[in-house]
């Protein structure tokens, strides 16, 4: 090899491509058009809010969606704030309180900034992302059907424990209800939402196990216990970790690999 | 067509190589591992595994393909492999007992011509542009120069009195000019080890780059930081996330795959090159995933198998 040769090739200039993976990501903020893609203008379901539970159970379901929104139980669907307010906004879902009176779009955003139905503005632009492409995404931990026998176990009803105290007509600990949400600290990272591919086929009786687990850390990147702790929570499903500020939403994922030996 | 190398447990085959065609093997895909549903009959295995073969061709960021700078230049790379180079080349520096000066944080090397080609196509140091005719001046970073004297033992270090240094004085020198020395010779000795050439990254902001051969074949693969698995990192990096964003962002754009070496001293003090044996280094990739890519790559996995 030249000297010359070396040196222009040692990794300087010539190294240096641009990849446009990132260029156009700026855009899918504002072209909101899209995410009305789906036709729901022609099936406007209703539902009705239940501030106790922080949840809106189905009074009328049309449309495909409900396949892969909302909890069964007992033959009714409740969603999740994240999931009313992305069909309200959508147009899919007219809201309406106990006097049957239309919630304007106004009052499901203050639900969310009042922080206490579980998901914050940030989670809920991280689900709006990813269900306009059609992926399905659940809250973690959060069952698909619940039988009418089965005692939920309190764990996997994070978030929701209010559902434990109305549904099986018991009162909830209230200590129980106290711990679980001071352990919601805003900062601390915890698995936020399981994400699955966009499937037409998708049932709610046999979900299959999500593509992964997704995570939305606080004031600083993860560190190595932090992740290592969420992989033992997880249990083998992959982890992807999301980023959200100013309105862009960024994904990754920590791999752990092994360079092969070259020849 | 697939080589499944091990059935981890019922529910998983972990594929350690696939071969996809003559000339494509595809190594290290050790952590994709594919989650298959019980009792899956030879048919349906059969059938999963050829959606994931196809998917794996169309991996976003995720893929570890190399990407060679010409045609034939793989071929080339193949039959000139860079653990013979080195080998080479320490032989050489050996025969010529060859000395250098250690001068601020870098190793200056008078060579003749048949080392400084060694030294170009192994890629160590760099060429210094002098009038001298008949000699050759190269510049060695720190852990360019420790490798060769340490771990390879074809080079002698001296002092400005012509005195050879020994390994430990080399070492706290080498410490002394910079506190994250030892980790970074770690990581730089761990690759090397592995025959990959390793180059400064400092145009990318990151600690090294790695390539898999000479840079005039082949583009860095690998955009590589050194941290301290432990308490007390000292190279203070992706701490924050606007420095997480801007290196990933700047691996994204030079095509490079951002990878990260924890270096655990497992709580020995790093006191004498010996201490190197008890560290251990951990590889990690970090990634960017898009939700729309991926989904554009599961539409062509299931048009695919609508003919399989």
């Amino acid at each position: 090899m030249e000297v010359e040769d070396w040196s222009s090739s040692s990794g300087g200039t010539s190294d240096s491509e641009v990849c446009l993976q990132d260029l156009n990501d700026g855009e899918h903020c504002y072209t909101s058009g899209d995410i009305h893609k789906l036709q729901f203008r022609k099936d406007i379901s209703k539902a009705r809010w239940n501030d106790e539970l922080g949840m809106a159970e189905i009074v009328d379901n049309k449309g495909r969606m409900w396949t892969t929104t909302g909890i069964v139980c007992r033959s009714k669907v409740y969603c999740s704030v994240e999931e009313t307010l992305f069909l309200a906004e959508a147009g899919a879902l007219h809201l309406l309180d106990d006097n049957d009176t239309l919630i304007p779009l106004k009052n499901i955003y203050k639900k969310v900034a009042e922080g206490k139905s579980g998901c914050c503005w940030e989670s809920f632009e991280v689900y709006r992302h990813l269900k306009s492409l059609g992926y399905i995404v659940r809250r973690h931990g959060i069952p698909w059907t619940m039988e009418k026998s089965v005692k939920s176990k309190s764990v996997s009803l994070q978030g929701m424990p209010e559902i434990n105290g109305v549904l099986d007509k018991e009162s909830e600990d209230k200590n129980f209800i106290i711990d679980l949400f001071n352990n919601m600290k805003i900062n601390e990272l915890r698995p936020l939402f399981d994400v699955y591919p966009p499937n037409s086929k998708f049932k709610k009786s046999s979900p299959g196990n999500p593509s992964f687990v997704l995570c939305l850390p606080g004031g600083h990147p993860p560190s190595k216990p932090e992740i290592e702790d969420l992989e033992r929570q997880c249990n083998g499903i992959p982890l992807k970790f999301c980023y959200v500020e100013y309105g862009r939403v960024s994904f990754f994922s920590f791999n752990k690999v092994e360079l092969p030996i070259l020849p | 067509l697939a080589v499944v190398d091990e059935a981890s447990d019922e529910n998983r085959v972990v594929f350690y190589g696939i071969v996809l065609s003559d000339s494509k093997v595809y190594e290290g895909i050790r952590s994709q591992t594919v989650q298959l549903q019980r009792n899956l009959d030879p048919q349906s295995l059969c059938h999963k595994l050829i959606r994931v073969l196809i998917c794996l061709q169309h991996l976003p960021e995720d893929s570890m393909r190399p990407r060679w700078k010409g045609k034939g230049l793989e071929a080339k790379a193949l039959a000139d492999p860079m653990s013979k180079i080195v080998s080479q080349l320490q032989s050489s520096l050996i025969q010529s007992n060859c000395h250098g000066l250690l001068s601020g944080c870098s190793v200056l090397l008078e060579v003749e011509t048949t080392q400084t080609d060694l030294l170009n196509r192994a890629c160590f140091g760099r060429p210094i542009s002098t009038a001298e005719k008949d000699k050759q001046w190269f510049q060695l970073d720190m852990e360019e120069a420790f490798y060769l004297c340490y771990s390879l033992n074809c080079l002698k270090i001296v002092d400005e009195d012509k005195c050879t240094k020994s390994n430990e004085e080399l070492w706290n020198d080498m410490k002394s000019k910079r506190e994250t020395f030892p980790d970074f010779f770690k990581a730089y000795s761990h690759l090397r080890k592995k025959n990959w050439v390793v180059r400064s990254g400092s145009q990318y902001g990151v600690d090294f780059v790695a390539y898999r051969h000479h840079p005039a074949l082949v583009h860095s693969e690998y955009a590589v930081l050194v941290l301290s698995g432990g308490d007390g990192d000292a190279n203070g990096r992706l701490r924050v996330w606007s420095d997480f964003q801007c290196t990933l962002r700047l691996c994204g754009s030079v095509a490079k795959t951002l990878l990260v070496l924890n270096i655990y001293k497992n709580g020995n003090i790093a006191d004498s090159p010996l201490c190197l044996e008890t560290y251990s280094v951990e590889e990690l990739t970090i990634t960017r995933w898009s939700p729309e890519q991926c989904r554009e790559d599961q539409k062509i996995v299931e048009d695919r198998t609508k003919d399989t």
